[in-house]
């Protein structure tokens, strides 16, 4: 099954996903994806940023049975991982050049920017960022 | 006057995969259950609450209030439609209850209604995932399997709970199930069988999750004069509360854990001046195995990490010292999202009366309980307090 993404829908969403945007509010508090209100504090009046495009796998699953709104076929792993900025803020997103048999918690990864979904009824394409592990001892989060 | 809620009525349509039956046709079997339960007639309600998550995603019908006020023979009442995801019903009851404390109706109809069926299994997974964060969440390929699977990691890594605990809830509720007629599975199944079963998102399995399924149940709400003179058993309302949370899973100070859930839990335990531990039979969320276990150590019944081994100590079986799900739960009686929390409460009010058929009743025969219906991850909650009134 495929669904209807209507262009506004990709391009309000567009900056957030092709330049990692947050909203920092004036406690100092981070919030991805960007919104208007705190929905911790209810603070007002963000500053947008960029996230670090790096960070650490702090929960990691793999999706088995593929639902078919996704372009992917095979079973792809979806993690939630916190930046390296300094609230280490925390987002969701898949893995890239991920093997389905290993559990990727506590690893370092990068993002890479990659299409995410292009499985819709309009010829849409989504493109924003996937993480991929940084391979190599040097990498492992202690 | 009385105007405590009270519940005097519970009826359930056929659960399961209904191909025969449309939600009207589910809506109308569960209403006329109820009002036979309640020794009431049709035309004696007065407004209609009716939980519904996605109707118009699973059958292309909205509009529900009106749709559930036609199907049940009483268009010119008052009826409205309530979602919470899959604590649609529990919205919808406590609207209910609202309307009796209020002293605004003295009769009414709370239930739930989902058609899940006529959608294909991705169809279906695409209309539950409406109630995770829909642009960015879902566009990230994330199911509520995933989403659970997820929180299953992080309870996992936090107080090392075993496959071997999440399956024991599975084998619990679907032997509950077993005794229950009106529950999608009538069998019991076995470990080996969970265990065997394939791999949806890691660490849950497809018996780790509860099934799609078509269904309705209801529940007249009355004020306290009402039910006793209605001479039968009832359930008082004794404590409510519902709340909501942030609808981003990675936001989650604990990925596991549900803070909608204690403080739903907490405002209910604080109205009927009751801690958990006076609680004597639960019915509880389990959408997933690892959900059941999160909502017992939200509502404190357990110290955090502790529900699992409780499960496999038989803790929480229909004879343990906290009996959980003795419906068999979401996971053996089935899940019409919307219908759910009627279905939760329905079973507390057969439960806390002795109404509970053969060896479906949990035979320290209690007369309190608590429901906790949740929605999404546990953005939405619904927590109910009930006692029992035998007559």
């Amino acid at each position: 099954m495929s669904q209807t993404i209507f262009p506004p829908r990709i391009k309000r969403r567009s900056h957030v996903l092709y330049h990692l945007q947050a909203a920092r509010f004036p406690s100092g508090n981070v919030v991805y994806p960007p919104c208007e209100i705190d929905p911790s504090t209810g603070e007002t009046n963000p500053e947008i940023i960029e996230l670090p495009k790096t960070g650490t796998v702090i929960a990691d699953t793999v999706q088995r049975i593929v639902p078919g709104w996704m372009t992917l076929n095979g079973p792809y792993h979806v993690v939630v991982i916190e930046c390296d900025d300094d609230k280490h803020t925390r987002l969701m997103g898949q893995l890239t050049g991920a093997d389905a048999n290993v559990d990727y918690t506590g690893w370092r990864v990068q993002a890479r920017f990659r299409r995410l979904n292009s499985n819709n009824d309009d010829g849409t394409i989504i493109y924003g960022f996937k993480w991929e592990p940084m391979v190599g001892p040097a990498f492992m989060h202690t | 006057m009385n105007r405590t809620p009270c519940v005097i009525g519970f009826g359930m349509s056929p659960w399961g995969s209904e191909w025969e039956l449309s939600a009207r046709d589910l809506v109308a079997r569960a209403a006329l259950a109820t009002v036979q339960h309640a020794g009431i007639k049709l035309r004696d309600i007065e407004a209609i609450h009716i939980g519904s998550m996605t109707t118009g995603l699973f059958t292309g019908q909205e509009n529900i209030g009106a749709y559930a006020a036609d199907a049940m023979g009483i268009p010119g009442v008052p009826a409205s439609r309530h979602e919470g995801a899959c604590a649609s019903a529990s919205v919808a009851f406590h609207a209910a209850c609202d309307d009796i404390a209020s002293g605004r109706h003295k009769m009414v109809f709370a239930g739930g209604v989902e058609k899940m069926t006529d959608v294909s299994g991705d169809g279906a997974t695409a209309a539950l995932a409406a109630a995770s964060e829909r642009e960015f969440e879902a566009d990230q390929g994330a199911t509520f399997p995933l989403l659970y699977a997820l929180m299953a990691k992080s309870h996992m890594a936090a107080y090392g709970t075993t496959r071997q605990m999440l399956t024991a809830v599975a084998v619990k509720n679907h032997r509950n199930a077993a005794r229950n007629p009106h529950a999608q599975f009538q069998s019991e199944i076995t470990a080996e069988i969970v265990e065997s079963s394939i791999m949806v998102a890691d660490p849950l399995r497809l018996f780790d999750c509860s099934p799609i399924t078509d269904g309705a149940a209801g529940l007249i709400v009355v004020p306290e004069d009402v039910a006793m003179a209605t001479g039968k058993p009832y359930v008082r309302v004794v404590g409510r509360g519902l709340c909501s949370d942030q609808m981003f899973l990675h936001r989650r100070a604990v990925l596991h854990e549900m803070p909608g859930v204690k403080r739903a839990s907490a405002l209910a335990l604080k109205e009927a001046g009751k801690t958990v531990q006076d609680m004597q039979a639960f019915e509880v969320h389990d959408c997933f195995t690892i959900a059941e276990l999160t909502i017992l150590e939200a509502i404190g019944l357990f110290e955090p990490g502790r529900a699992g081994a409780a499960t496999l100590a038989g803790t929480t079986a229909i004879e343990g010292r906290h009996p959980v799900n003795s419906s068999g739960g979401l996971k053996g009686k089935g899940h019409p999202v919307g219908a759910t929390g009627a279905a939760q409460i329905g079973e507390l009010l057969l439960q806390l009366t002795g109404q509970a058929p053969g060896p479906r009743q949990i035979p320290s025969n209690p007369t309190i309980g608590m429901a906790i219906n949740v929605g999404g991850i546990g953005t939405m909650c619904g927590a109910t307090i009930l006692e029992g009134v035998r007559k």
